[in-house]
């Protein structure tokens, strides 16, 4: 009983949390975005929850390959606008390989926020030469604190306010995995004792992580809809996931096709355990073939989770909305196993 | 309108909505086949030339021969049949027996398919062996699946539609390897890749095979 207590708690939880903790500070654009070398541009840069001020000691900074050049004046427009003087000579920008510059901003209440690759040199140089750039590189990088002094989830290009779906499309997918090794665990056990009690938990497991599948897969086509472009891009993942869901209605649709209760359960059973076999083949095998690429996080040489995303605020949600996710698949499925028994009672 | 008419059209409808099971059979199908396209196209990566589109093409072709085949060599099984099998041999013979036999149908399937194909449409193949093998290696998986997912459906209602449902999903895994290896023989040399992808279906293919001997005595059991 406790647990599913705990767990109508962690869902409320991650339901405020998720949506109330406000979005770090961040860079959302900067124009223009082209510029060439010699001669001195006016930046003007768009910031997203950032506190620029003129007291708060805002730094701006251009980076190329591990080389930070500074900008020659600041001028703060408001809290979320700066205009940035910045030019950098032939001489400098020469022998630079990368002519994408990062802009990194630095300031006491928003800590290091950067735009990666924001904007682009142009080969070519412009018309009147200013001369009074520098040739050398005497930047100074001094900054008092990297981090944001306030409580919030990581500013992320692409995804920005969306990174709170993190709480719900990935737990959907680890309910549903969770949910389909219990179902096959509980096929396993039948055909090993005859009860037709594990037949019975095995169909409420699958059915149930048929639901999450679902579930997982419509939070996902939303999720890429902003960050992707289309809602059902080519990847190993979502070919992974739409195979799960047809196994599992295949399944559902084999277990109403046969009467005998006992003949229905041994089928479905030896079915489940026999789908899920190639399932799991298929979701980690297959991804991890020679040439095969993907956009979700950690594959195809995309950055893992973990190591860029998941920073201590999202983790302090994200963590228990697994746990809620996972004992709300359980309690669905329970309440859907004592269904199907009155059920059964009622027919006899 | 005609009222008879209505009514016959009535009936019909009537009829399909029965037995609901039997419409989300159809559905699921239907989405299948659809899902199938995709991923022989994608895994392909395809829009690179126009071969990919042949090749998807002769695939399904093969994958719905020999799905006829295999749910044909569980119907033309009589009750009273079984009944006689049961006793006589066991589970295990004739599960091995049923996918020697089907297997090698499926492979004369594939090859007469190959050759008519090659003919009449015609594509430019450059590595035959390497194409051949994936032929075969890729019959294999099919039969053990089929014959598995046909098996499971063996006695229950419509089990011709519903072996399709059962099994398509579980051949994606395949398809996936059949698209790069038909890929890799567009090209003369065989390359590392495609021999690692070879190995790769055997070994799924074998691992397949063995959870079909394991699992198919709990089927047979009555």
């Amino acid at each position: 009983m406790w647990w599913k207590w705990l767990c109508a708690a962690l869902l409320v939880y991650i339901l405020l949390a998720g949506m109330l903790i406000p979005m770090g500070s961040g860079i959302s654009s900067v124009q223009p975005y082209v510029f060439k070398a010699d001669t001195v541009f006016t930046f003007s840069v768009k910031g997203v929850n950032t506190n620029f001020s003129a007291q708060s000691n805002t730094q701006v900074w251009f980076k190329a390959e591990q080389k930070y050049f500074c900008a020659s004046k600041i001028e703060v427009v408001d809290a979320e606008h700066l205009n940035v003087q910045f030019g950098i000579s032939k001489a400098l920008s020469e022998p630079l390989k990368d002519n994408n510059y990062d802009i990194i901003v630095n300031n006491d209440k928003d800590g290091t926020i950067a735009l990666r690759e924001g904007v682009t040199l142009l080969p070519g140089s412009v018309a009147v030469v200013d001369s009074t750039l520098p040739t050398t590189n005497s930047c100074v990088v001094e900054v008092d604190n990297n981090k944001s002094a306030a409580f919030a989830f990581p500013f992320r290009e692409i995804l920005y306010e969306s990174i709170r779906n993190t709480f719900y499309h990935v737990p959907m997918w680890f309910t549903m995995l969770f949910l389909i090794l219990l179902s096959t665990y509980f096929s396993v056990r039948y055909l090993q004792t005859n009860n037709l009690q594990n037949d019975l938990l095995a169909a409420a497991f699958g059915s149930v992580a048929l639901v999450f599948g679902i579930l997982g897969i419509v939070t996902g086509m939303i999720w890429a809809t902003y960050t992707w472009g289309e809602p059902w891009p080519n990847d190993p993942k979502l070919n992974g996931a739409a195979i799960g869901i047809m196994i599992y209605l295949a399944y559902i649709i084999l277990r109403g096709s046969v009467d005998d209760e006992i003949k229905r359960a041994r089928i479905a059973s030896v079915y489940s355990i026999f789908a899920a076999v190639i399932f799991i083949l298929f979701i980690f095998v297959v991804p991890r073939l020679p040439g095969t690429d993907s956009l979700h996080p950690g594959n195809g040489g995309n950055p893992a989770f973990s190591k860029y995303d998941l920073d201590s605020h999202l983790r302090m949600v994200f963590y228990p909305a697994v746990i809620a996710w996972i004992l709300l698949g359980l309690w669905v499925s329970g309440i859907l196993v004592r269904i199907n028994l009155l059920k059964e009672k009622h027919k006899k | 309108m005609n009222p008879k008419l209505f009514s016959l059209l009535n009936i019909e409808l009537i009829k399909e909505l029965r037995n609901k099971y039997i419409l989300a059979g159809l559905l699921v199908y239907e989405l299948s086949c659809v899902l199938l396209v995709k991923f022989l196209v994608q895994y392909a990566e395809v829009s690179k030339n126009e071969e990919t589109t042949l090749l998807a093409l002769f695939w399904l072709t093969i994958l719905f021969s020999i799905v006829n085949s295999v749910v044909s060599s569980f119907q033309k099984e009589p009750e009273g049949r079984m009944f006689y099998y049961r006793w006589a041999v066991s589970p295990e013979m004739f599960i091995v027996s049923k996918l020697i036999f089907n297997f090698i149908f499926a492979v004369l399937l594939a090859l007469i398919g190959f050759v008519t194909f090659y003919t009449m449409v015609g594509f430019e193949m450059q590595n035959m062996p390497l194409f051949l093998a994936t032929v075969i290696l890729s019959c294999g998986g099919y039969t053990i699946i089929f014959t598995t997912v046909g098996a499971v459906a063996m006695g229950t209602r419509n089990a011709a539609t519903l072996t399709a449902i059962l099994g398509l999903p579980l051949i994606i895994p395949i398809l996936a390897f059949i698209a790069k290896l038909s890929m890799a023989s567009l090209e003369p040399a065989i390359s590392d890749i495609a021999i690692k992808n070879l190995l790769l279906l055997f070994v799924l293919d074998c691992l397949i095979g063995a959870f079909t001997y394991v699992l198919f005595p709990y089927i047979w059991r009555d």
